[in-house]
């Protein structure tokens, strides 16, 4: 194997499949990048058995076809440091691969390569994971989906759950729609989106927050408009341009999330976000950090957002919304309503609230719910 | 807050073999005996309080009382009356609240009080101190000992020196030449490790610590090397901070003392179980969730353990600790060596407010239960409903 690459390009390929290598591997070969020189194209793909990632970069002077399983790390870090324009990479009879950039030359050694076979002869140890062929089981806009990713992440729990894998995203296909849910069990973020193509019917799978994050952080670069999506046993297959990212699924039971979501409240309050966001950051100022609470009280066409730290003083802020019910209180972990409010996608969002007690649930957008638990007063 | 300055103006206060001298205003026959508080020997009680006649004997607080009645055959014991102390402590702070609202009671029997800007009320902080001790012993016919000077520090020591029914005052300028001569262990928070490190060292008196290279001190000691020199010269810049100034309360917990050293698991859980269960209801009845739990194990040869254990949430609910606790005394008795002492104390408190789940009706209905079970608790008295574990307590000969 021996190709010549533009480096900009290069770093951006290994950039996009960094995520996929094994930081602290069993085996050495999920901490590598497996690099199949093909017909001027290059595939780079990782694995570290929680996600894959498989991408494609065109226009690679490819002198000789072949494969590499490369240390993954030291390779991302040698390629961001070099400063020559581009990069040759030859895989030389020992099994080894040199790596030359202007002057520079770095030597490194492969976990298994085509030297000695065939180039069209597959890794044996890397593990791969299958070509996404074929009509997918669900194509959406690309932007809607990373609505939906950017409006559920926050959610998901941090730490896995002993009942529920509420560490995860639920993504759910049903009757041309695509829901995603994220959750840590007190607050829960909703949305809907229609899709635009694919097989249809009815599919439902917990995916690993790891490999939203990825499509998330790398899928506006891409190239078209449509993100194409595969349920496969227990992986979900992405296809993002020359991106294909795939995500193990969770096994664990995913909490009835429909049960949590409340209909429709007693009482409706409109607000304007912005004013919102300010009044609860200047009140969470006053807050202790090991159990930070706001109280919100509301009256007619006015909330009051009020905190207190022992020791250190206490803060409350009005501003104006539209409100016409009866008086009434209730309190939250400030961090959760700011979180919700800074994924709103509309300037203008509404609350709807049944009792001080029950889950509180906001309006945040088109087809987006986020249901917060209110605080119980102790005394 | 208010940090103190350069006047004098920083008094702490301290009442003399407080439980003693309450059950001596109470039952004046006791005045001029050896007096102690605590439990019966039979029940392998503690000495709680002891008077200074009883002190000449040898006999402190936390003695076994077996061991101070053979040191005293005479000695006199009575069972503390812990409301009637808790009585006498708020008239006596309410007392000295009067002088300024600078107060910070650090327990039922000794408070911080800062004096500054009462100079036109009350004159000099040592005139006023010495008013407040007579009016003290007028009122209320309890002694108190007053240590006076510009830090916290140096009138603790001070105070200390004083005792019993002393004033102490220690004019700015001379706290060096005061903490000179005394022993290093006088120093709040030299304890015996530390004492034993610096004896090593021949560092027996504040004189000498205060002369010690910073560096030394760092080197043996840490960070808190140069700080134990700043405070064997009399610095201190901790501020007196009265309860509306900080949140108090750091933990809540209880302790018992078997009458028999016991390995008995049955016992031991049962013991657990009824700790827990009056230590959450107090936290449930103070308004307070704990993060923390530590369990508390004293064995037979006096060797202490203590072994901690975090929920993922705060928690004031028994039921919830209960697993935990137990864990920690499995691995307690793991030892195999009779336990004398279990402790239960919660910490990382955080008032107010408890954050329930979105998918979990059943913690939620339990904390409706608990509400009930509380009432009927506090109605019906405290072993009216328990967890089973605890009726082994109970059960009869």
């Amino acid at each position: 194997m021996k190709f010549l690459i533009d480096r900009l390009a290069f770093r951006n390929a290994l950039q996009r499949v960094e995520m996929g290598i094994d930081r602290k591997p069993t085996n050495p070969v999920y901490g590598g990048i497996l690099i199949e020189a093909t017909n001027n194209s290059l595939q780079l793909m990782t694995n570290d058995l929680d996600m894959a990632v498989r991408y494609r970069v065109d226009f690679v002077q490819v002198d000789q076809p072949g494969w590499a399983v490369i240390p993954g790390r030291e390779l991302v870090d040698i390629i961001k440091d070099v400063e020559s324009d581009t990069v040759t990479l030859t895989l030389n009879d020992k099994g080894g691969v040199e790596l030359q950039a202007g002057e520079d030359v770095c030597d490194l050694v492969t976990f298994e390569s085509s030297a000695g076979r065939g180039a069209e002869e597959r890794s044996e140890s890397f593990p791969l994971v299958p070509a996404l062929e074929g009509d997918p089981d669900v194509a959406m806009d690309k932007g809607d989906f990373l609505v939906m990713v950017n409006s559920t992440r926050f959610a998901t729990s941090r730490v896995q759950d002993t009942r529920f894998a509420t560490e995860g995203v639920l993504f759910e296909l049903a009757d041309g729609q695509a829901t995603m849910v994220g959750t840590d069990g007190r607050r829960l973020a909703c949305i809907h989106r229609p899709t635009t193509g694919g097989k249809g019917g009815k599919s439902r799978a917990v995916l690993l927050p790891k490999v939203l994050d990825q499509i998330y952080r790398f899928g506006q670069d891409e190239e078209g408009d449509t993100i194409s999506i595969w349920f496969l046993g227990n992986l979900v297959g992405f296809r993002l341009g020359n991106l294909e990212s795939f995500g193990r699924v969770l096994t664990g039971e995913y909490p009835n999330y429909g049960n949590v979501i409340p209909a429709a409240g007693k009482h409706v309050v409109r607000a304007h976000r912005e004013s919102f966001t300010k009044k609860l950051r200047l009140a969470s100022h006053l807050t202790q950090d090991s159990a930070a609470v706001v109280r919100l009280a509301l009256s007619s066409n006015n909330m009051e957002v009020a905190s207190e730290h022992e020791g250190r003083g206490r803060a409350s802020a009005n501003f104006e919304v539209e409100y016409s019910g009866d008086g009434l209180k209730m309190a939250f972990n400030p961090a959760f309503l700011l979180e919700g409010l800074k994924s709103a996608h509309s300037e203008q969002i509404e609350l709807q609230i049944d009792d001080a007690s029950r889950p509180a649930k906001f309006l945040l957008g088109d087809d987006f719910s986020y249901v917060v638990m209110p605080l119980s007063s102790l005394v | 807050m208010r940090h103190a300055e350069s006047a004098c103006s920083v008094l702490h206060v301290d009442l003399d073999a407080f439980f003693v001298s309450v059950e001596r205003v109470l039952n004046p026959r006791l005045c001029g005996r050896p007096v102690v508080v605590g439990g019966a020997a039979a029940t392998r009680g503690v000495v709680a309080a002891a008077s200074y006649e009883a002190r000449q004997y040898g006999i402190h607080s936390a003695m076994p009382m077996a061991q101070a009645m053979r040191l005293c055959p005479h000695l006199i014991r009575v069972p503390g009356q812990h409301k009637m102390y808790a009585r006498a402590s708020k008239a006596v702070f309410d007392l000295l609240g009067g002088y300024t609202p600078v107060l910070e009671k650090v327990s039922v029997d000794e408070a911080y009080l800062d004096l500054r800007g009462t100079e036109h009320l009350f004159g000099r902080a040592v005139d006023a101190a010495e008013r407040m001790r007579r009016e003290v012993k007028e009122r209320l016919r309890l002694d108190l000992t007053v240590g006076v000077s510009r830090n916290r520090l140096v009138s603790k020591v001070a105070s200390g020196f004083a005792k019993p029914h002393g004033l102490f005052d220690v004019r700015p300028g001379q706290e060096p030449r005061f903490f000179a001569p005394l022993p290093v262990k006088v120093l709040p928070g030299i304890g015996p490790v530390t004492q034993k490190k610096l004896r090593d060292f021949h560092i027996d008196d504040l004189g000498t610590l205060a002369t010690t290279e910073s560096w030394f001190l760092q080197e043996v000691f840490g960070r808190y090397g140069p700080i134990m020199k700043r405070r064997a010269r009399g610095e201190d810049a901790t501020p007196v901070c009265p309860a509306w100034g900080k949140p108090v309360r750091k933990s809540i917990g209880q302790e018992r003392t078997f009458a028999e050293d016991t390995h008995d698991a049955v016992v031991l859980r049962g013991r657990l179980q009824a700790m827990l269960e009056e230590t959450c209801a107090r936290l449930r009845r103070e308004g307070w969730l704990a993060r923390t739990m530590s369990l508390k194990v004293r064995y037979a040869d006096f060797t202490t353990e203590t072994r901690d254990v975090r929920l993922p949430h705060p928690s004031d609910h028994d039921l919830e600790w209960w697993q935990a606790a137990c864990a920690l005394l499995e691995k307690a008795l793991r030892r195999r060596t009779l336990i004398r002492l279990l402790g239960v104390r919660f910490s990382g408190l955080q008032r107010g407010f408890w954050q329930g789940g979105l998918f979990e009706e059943e913690r939620i209905a339990q904390r409706s239960r608990l509400t009930v079970l509380d009432r009927m608790r506090e109605k019906y008295g405290a072993q009216a409903v328990c967890a089973g574990d605890r009726l082994w307590l109970y059960k009869s000969p």
